[in-house]
């Protein structure tokens, strides 16, 4: 095995090794904690910037491991791969580091890490499987990862929110199975090939292929939160902040958008899934999600809720981009994986910080916050302007392409969805703004910890702040070279434009 | 002393030595009391040893028979040692090797217990490696006698009224199954004139004889294996005894009985074209939903563990109608299943056992209080959990997979769909209990501490069933040393 | 080398702000972010002036943006500098007298900075996509400016102004969004000739006018422009006129292809908005008790004037070239005439302040009268028909507003003072329909217009003036013209109009 081999199971490891050994220490440990939790994620990073390098110069990194007969546990880190993984890898850093200062002095850290560290791994093995076999493994370690996670606050809600999620995630996980061993009686091989492997079957398969997309869709479909299979996610709410930034911007529900793109693109093919006549039906259930989730956020007092059902909303963009089947709107689609990332991971942070300092959960107790912690609303505003697609943020370039794309596939009513939606998203994030910023104080907060002179704890303000100056960075220097857009573009033109 | 005699039998005849060595074991700690811990320590590291010398040596040269004594079949004993059958011994040495550390801490405490324990023990591991060498019919019984009698005693050995009664029904259920197993023994020995599964292989036909045989052995061994609906008698008896022999009794004596079943199929029954494998199957599927629901409704945790086995054995055999198609995928896939639920189930009892020990209890609605005191134990169960639901990386997994795929290569459905439905129950009831391994305990508990080594027992356990996820590939090779499965294949018609 | 020169040189003028936006954030160098701040516009002042043309490409920006210094947006950069440049100096000198903490200080200032900047952005940008983005930044910082104060009518303003704005942005994404698609590119050249080929403009026009209406404030459109005239100091008041032209007006010259195209019905269809729009300005005006309203009235006559030139040209591509050419210098004059109108209505009580402002206020004034003069020349028949009627609705609302403020006196510091009180004394409605309970204060406070401070001369020239006035206002004559000419005068003008435009009709056959 070259280093290239190496490369990527070091990737997976950088992050399985800290967590183990975490689970192995004792509570009181923190120092030792904190610096294994970040040495792994900064040693992951520095990988992640070999390989984009690497990759950027055409070099590909994958390793095969024996697995069942006829078929290998493969990872292959190529430009799609990398797009994952550089955003998995760059805000598990910047989480880690909230985490470190959100949960500092509460119990169970160790516990905590432990499962954070695997819930990244997970992550990242998805991001570079080779095959579904690979994805399914790493998919169902997902959901196993973060199970501990959502129900970490331990109260009876959590439990209860823990059980949803896994009623939902495990149903899904099974009719993926289903789907997946169905498609390897079929084709003989789950390696994703650009184009698809499936593009070669004879004909005599159309009605298994569209069952068998629509079983993977639905297994998909419940991590990206899609109606109907979306309800876990607002109730997941109970679990901690970071938790919550780390389920909605970059694991969970990525991981299901993620794996629809690949199932679109490198299982059908998505010539071969048009012509299944798939892709429609998709299209519209997006945006069907995207509507909905809007129209719901609109009416959540819970700051949390809204959030999550802003997700809801936004994930379906990425979908949407997969579904219309055009070039351009799948770089809108792609983009928005690590758009919308940065955006909600900033929004969950400041939601996070306003809990943790003052206390405020609710949109109806955010009168006159930003009066007592400007930078964190900041960071709330640029991340809120983003997602209802306000130029220069970062949301305004997936919206773009997502509609130049429509455009370009005669898909016009698509222009409408997104405009409505804007709109919907202005009306849920600007009275929040208007409240912040406008609102006159109440003399008293919820519950208030003071930090001198500070507005919070450092460990808390500058996580947010970074990731919304990300997001709106990666908005307006969109073409820079290694900027999403720029690293979409070459996966556009290596992966998908081929013949 | 004994190691020394080990080594010069395993010398003279390795293939005889899995059961030499805990009959060794067994004799002398029972004549030896106060030595029967290290005894049996002893007995079975010389097992697993003598199990781990067998592999590399089948796998480079193929199965394996020995004529014990030098007298040829059909008159003594003779022992075959396929994929299948090292399959089985394998499982025996790791998860015998789990449960005597467990017991050795476990029974600690309680001399009297375990010099009960360890001589019962020992020989119920003779039984079964028996019974997984044997290669006639007569033997088999003799071993399967073996084994549910010791098995039955180490139930009783809890003490208190509930475990006598469950293990007065099990000792009743396993004699019945025994009883009808040898009519069938004599039945097939009066028309065809011999015992040994070879030549009656080569020999049997659709008589009327074979079939009530069939009948008589299949309705004995079913009811030992407790399938679906003759399972009554399994989860009192394994919910109360000691956690170890909870852990024998749900890991390896079922499967002791499925084995032989399979067997007599593989090489009997199975070529004759009888039509009963959807029947089997349906029995399986019905074992899969009843068990989970049943496990479902528990509000004990060796109860609801216990009936997770009456589940997972339905799984088994659901591989019967799947193989009708002619892979040898859904045989692999139920063996690989049967494996990793050995270790997976071993844990999860082994880790109740400490729970129950630390709190005194197994309700689960108030574990939370134990569970985060025994991180260790609940990771056990959580992990074996894990495969129990078949998500991937796990043993279970795996064998799911292969079931899978054999049911939907031949398109069918209801199948597939039984094991899907089955994973998804398993995950309910798995997770029911996992859910409180988190919520915040109030009130804190007085506590029976748990050694080290009981946890780490169960925690081995549960990492090596999830390993048997991740190194696939020389377990199969393993399995397809002989192609014990290749018989059944080759004789069914299209 | 002079070719890097010139490139760079629109990126400093738009960069200026911003950079003081990155001072004041450091905490240690807030109050020279303070003191930096009246003159963050001057760099764009200097480059619109003394700059040679250049453009600088910004090739990481957005999807490849452009930031041009030529011919058209020179005048506009210019037109925009200045206003800034009022809008910052007037700012300062308020936070001067309010004397905030420092961190208040610098919460008031942030969002003009940043509405300064995205302003010039404006002005520059040479591509759909940033000149969207600094359109939609000046936008919501005007919003948080107008939030500011928060009487429930700045309050009821800010609202109106978010909800339109957000309208207004969806349509105006949705229109770059098509033409760029048609186009392959997002430059305004690009999109000027796919709109130049477009056979049927029907739906690009309808987005046009939702999307720029909504901040050039035509009626239908406008709910937020008055409200927010009314409620806001008039720092911010010159902002807004700066953000109606640069992301309102300056948009139809940057989109709509003039001269290239003859679309009949559009232009109509910018007519009659230009023609109801006016009418609505000059009812509104005309009954209007604010003079902040009042100012927001001229503003949407400056729209409608505009609206009607591009119904000039639309309808005569043979003088589409030659309006656009000037419309940016009627943008200039227009818009500076306006903000040195509220400059001049606010008055202060400081010397300091005053004579900074009175300075100003010449100079704008100077400025504004300088273009007028120089396309008078080329304009001809355009001047006939598209001027005059504009000028013609003007011209009222402009004599009310300067006699007004004369009246008022010029020392009421609109900011400072309270509102009913202010109210009061600029109720020249109520001064004119009940002239003999007012006149007489009227006359008392008209003698208070010399206070502010000018140079000696003028302050003579300015005395002479008042006392004209005086003498005229006391005779009994034009008093009672104008008693009743104030009955009637919304009912004449209003049928004035409407023969207008049934004559223009009819001439144009």
């Amino acid at each position: 095995m070259t280093i290239d081999n190496w490369i990527p199971l070091l990737v997976v490891g950088s992050s399985l090794i800290p967590g183990l050994l975490i689970f192995a220490l004792a509570e009181s440990r923190v120092r030792l904690r904190t610096t294994l939790n970040l040495a792994g994620a900064l040693l992951k990073l520095a990988l992640v910037a070999t390989m984009l390098w690497g990759v950027a110069q055409g070099h590909q990194y994958q390793v095969q491991l024996a697995f069942l007969p006829g078929l290998e546990l493969g990872l292959r880190v190529g430009p799609l791969a990398l797009l994952f993984l550089t955003l998995s890898s760059l805000l598990w850093l910047v989480t880690t580091i909230y985490a470190i200062g959100y949960l500092e002095g509460s119990p169970h850290r160790s516990r905590f890490f432990g499962f954070f560290s695997l819930c990244v791994t997970a992550t990242v093995g998805i991001a570079m499987a080779a095959d579904l076999l690979t994805f399914l493994l790493f998919y169902e370690l997902l959901t196993l990862a973060t199970y501990p996670l959502v129900v970490h606050r331990g109260t009876e809600v959590a439990r209860r929110a823990g059980l949803v999620y896994l009623a939902f995630t495990i149903g899904g996980g099974a009719l993926m199975l289903l789907g997946i061993v169905w498609l390897y009686t079929l084709a003989g091989s789950l390696e994703f090939r650009p184009g698809g492997f499936v593009a070669g079957l004879d004909q005599t398969h159309r009605t298994s292929l569209i069952l068998i997309f629509v079983l993977l869709i639905a297994g998909l479909g419940v991590k990206a939160a899609l109606i109907p299979l979306h309800a876990w996610l607002p109730r997941a709410m109970v679990a901690p902040a970071p938790v919550s930034a780390l389920l909605h911007a970059v694991a969970v529900v990525k991981a299901g958008a993620f794996g629809i793109m690949r199932v679109v693109y490198e299982v059908f093919g998505v010539e071969l899934a048009a012509d299944l006549g798939v892709t429609g039906p998709l299209a519209l259930l997006a945006a069907a999600t995207i509507l909905y989730g809007s129209a719901r956020a609109l009416f959540q007092d819970d700051l949390k809720r809204r959030l999550a059902f802003s997700t809801v909303s936004q994930v379906a963009y990425i979908v949407l981009g997969v579904a219309i089947a055009s070039p351009i709107a799948t770089v809108g689609g792609l983009v928005h994986l690590v758009h919308q990332g940065l955006m909600k991971i900033t929004l969950f942070f400041c939601a996070g910080n306003l809990a943790e300092t003052l206390g405020i959960h609710r949109v109806s107790e955010m009168s006159g916050v930003a009066r007592r912690m400007p930078c964190t609303l900041v960071a709330f505003t640029v991340a809120a302007f983003g997602m209802i697609g306000v130029p220069p943020v970062a949301g305004f370039i997936t919206k773009w392409y997502l509609g130049l794309g429509a455009l370009e596939a005669g898909q016009h009513w698509v222009l409408l969805v997104l405009a409505l939606s804007s709109l919907l998203n202005a009306a849920y994030f600007l009275p929040i703004l208007h409240a912040a910023w406008f609102r006159e104080p109440p003399s008293t907060w919820p519950e208030e910890r003071v930090f001198g002179r500070r507005e919070t704890a450092r460990a808390l303000l500058w996580p947010p702040l970074i990731t919304a100056a990300a997001a709106l960075l990666a908005g307006l220097l969109a073409s820079l070279p290694f900027s999403p857009l720029e690293w979409v573009g070459l996966i556009a033109e290596r992966e998908f434009v081929r013949p | 002393m004994t190691s020394t005699l080990e080594a010069a039998l395993t010398a003279r005849s390795d293939l005889i030595a899995p059961v030499l060595a805990p009959l060794v074991g067994a004799l002398l700690s029972f004549l030896l009391r106060r030595w029967a811990m290290p005894i049996g320590l002893i007995s079975i590291i010389g097992l697993v040893l003598a199990v781990l010398m067998l592999i590399p040596e089948a796998l480079a040269t193929g199965p394996r028979w020995l004529a014990v004594g030098g007298w040829e079949a059909p008159l003594g004993i003779v022992l075959h040692a396929d994929g299948l059958s090292l399959a089985m011994l394998f499982m025996t040495a790791a998860v015998g090797l789990a449960i005597s550390l467990y017991a050795a801490v476990y029974f600690h405490d309680q001399p009297s217990r375990a010099w009960s324990f360890w001589p019962l023990w020992l020989l119920l591991l003779t039984g079964l490696n028996a019974l997984f060498l044997a290669a006639d019919i007569f033997n088999l019984y003799v071993t399967l006698e073996l084994l549910g009698l010791s098995a039955a005693a180490l139930t009783a050995l809890a003490g208190g009224a509930d475990a006598l009664v469950g293990a007065m029904r099990y000792l009743l259920v396993s004699l019945l199954g025994s009883l009808a197993y040898l009519l069938g023994v004599a039945l097939l020995y009066h028309a065809y004139g011999t015992v040994d599964l070879g030549l009656l292989a080569d020999r049997i036909a659709g008589l009327p004889a074979t079939w009530a045989a069939l009948g008589l052995m299949s309705a004995g061994l079913l009811l030992k294996t407790a399938l679906f609906p003759l399972h009554f008698w399994l989860p009192p008896a394994h919910s109360n005894a000691p956690a170890p022999v909870s852990a024998a009794l749900s890991a390896l004596v079922v499967k002791g009985s499925f084995y032989l079943w399979l067997r007599l199929w593989l090489e009997l029954f199975g070529g004759l074209g009888l039509g009963v494998e959807t029947f089997l199957g349906l029995l399986g599927a019905g074992a899969v939903i009843w068990g989970s629901l049943q496990a479902l409704r528990q509000t004990r945790l060796k109860l609801l563990v216990a009936y997770s086995t009456v589940a997972q054995i339905g799984y088994l055999f659901l591989a019967f109608p799947l193989a009708l198609g002619g892979a040898t995928t859904a045989w692999t896939g139920a063996i690989y299943l049967a494996v990793s639920h050995a270790l997976a189930k071993a844990a999860m009892f082994l880790a109740a056992g400490n729970l129950l020990r630390f709190g005194g209890h197994d309700r689960i609605a108030d574990l939370d209080r134990v569970v985060q005191r025994l991180p260790l134990s609940i990771a056990a169960f959580a992990l074996a959990g894990v495969s129990i639901m078949g998500l991937p990386p796990s043993g279970g997994f795996i064998g799911k997979w292969l079931l899978l795929e054999a049911a939907l290569s031949q398109g069918r459905w209801g199948w597939a769909l039984v094991i899907l439905l089955g994973g998804v129950l398993a995950a309910t009831y798995v997770f029911k209990v996992l859910g409180y391994a988190f919520t915040q305990s109030e009130t804190p508990h007085r506590a029976r501490p748990v050694p080290a080594v009981m946890e780490w027992a169960a925690l081995s356990l549960a990492a090596s069933a999830i390993l048997l996820g991740l190194i696939v590939a020389p377990p199969l090779a393993l399995l397809a040393i002989g192609e014990p499965f290749a018989m059944a294949t080759g004789a069914v018609g299209p | 080398m002079s070719g890097a020169i010139a490139g760079g040189l629109p990126i400093l003028a738009v960069s200026a702000p911003f950079l003081v936006v990155a001072v004041l954030m450091i905490p240690a160098a807030r109050s020279w972010g303070l003191r930096l701040m009246p003159w963050a516009t001057l760099p764009a002042l200097l480059v619109a002036l003394l700059g040679p043309d250049g453009a600088s490409q910004l090739p990481g920006t957005l999807l490849g943006s452009t930031l041009v210094l030529g011919e058209t947006t020179r005048l506009a950069l210019i037109t925009t500098a200045l206003l800034w440049l009022a809008t910052s100096l007037a700012t300062s000198l308020a936070l001067g007298r309010a004397r905030p903490s420092g961190r208040e200080q610098t919460r008031m200032a942030l969002p003009g900075l940043l509405a300064m900047g995205g302003g010039l952005g404006l002005a520059l940008a040479d591509d759909g996509l940033l000149w969207l983005a600094a359109s939609t930044l000046i936008g919501y910082m005007l919003y948080a400016l107008v939030m500011w104060d928060a009487s429930p009518a700045a309050r009821l303003a800010g609202r109106r102004l978010v909800v339109l704005l957000v309208l207004g942005d969806l349509v105006l994404f949705e229109l770059l969004l098509i033409l760029a698609q048609a186009a392959d590119g997002t430059s305004f050249a690009a999109l000027r000739a796919t709109l130049a080929t477009l056979e049927d403009p029907t739906l690009v026009i309808v987005l046009m006018i939702l999307g720029l209406g909504a901040k050039a404030g035509i009626l239908g459109l406008h709910a937020w422009l008055l409200p927010a005239f009314q409620s806001t100091p008039p720092a911010t008041r010159i902002a807004l006129i700066a953000f109606v032209l640069g992301a309102g007006l300056l948009g139809w010259t940057r989109l709509l292809p003039l001269g290239l195209v003859d679309w009949p019905g559009a232009g109509m269809a910018f007519g009659l908005l230009a023609l109801i729009t006016a009418a609505y300005a000059l009812i509104i005006g005309m009954t209007s008790l604010d003079q902040g309203r009042l100012q927001g009235c001229i503003l949407m006559v400056l729209t409608a004037q505009w609206l009607w030139a591009l119904m000039l040209a639309l309808h005569r591509p043979a003088q589409g070239a030659a309006i656009a050419e000037l419309l940016p210098v009627v943008a200039l004059q227009g818009s500076l005439g306006l903000a040195a109108l509220v400059l001049l209505g606010e008055g202060d009580k400081s010397a300091l302040t005053r004579q900074l402002s009175s300075w100003l206020a010449a100079l704008v004034v100077a400025g504004s009268a300088l273009p007028l003069m120089t396309p008078w020349s080329g304009w001809g028949e355009i001047a006939m028909t598209g001027l005059w009627w504009p000028a013609l609705v003007l011209s009222p609302l402009l004599g009310r507003l300067l006699v007004g403020a004369c009246l008022g006196g010029w020392s009421c510091a609109i900011g400072a003072g309270p509102r009913s009180g202010l109210m009061r004394r600029l109720d020249l409605t109520g001064y004119w329909t009940r002239p003999h309970e007012q006149a007489r204060g009227g006359y008392r406070r008209l003698r208070r217009l010399p206070l502010i401070l000018l140079p000696r001369w003028r302050d003579r020239l300015k005395q002479r003036l008042a006392a004209m006035g005086v003498a005229v206002m006391r005779s009994k004559l034009p008093r009672s013209i104008e008693n009743h000419l104030l009955k009637w005068e919304p009912a004449l003008l209003m049928a004035a109009l409407i023969g207008l435009m049934a004559a223009w009709l009819g001439y144009l056959g």
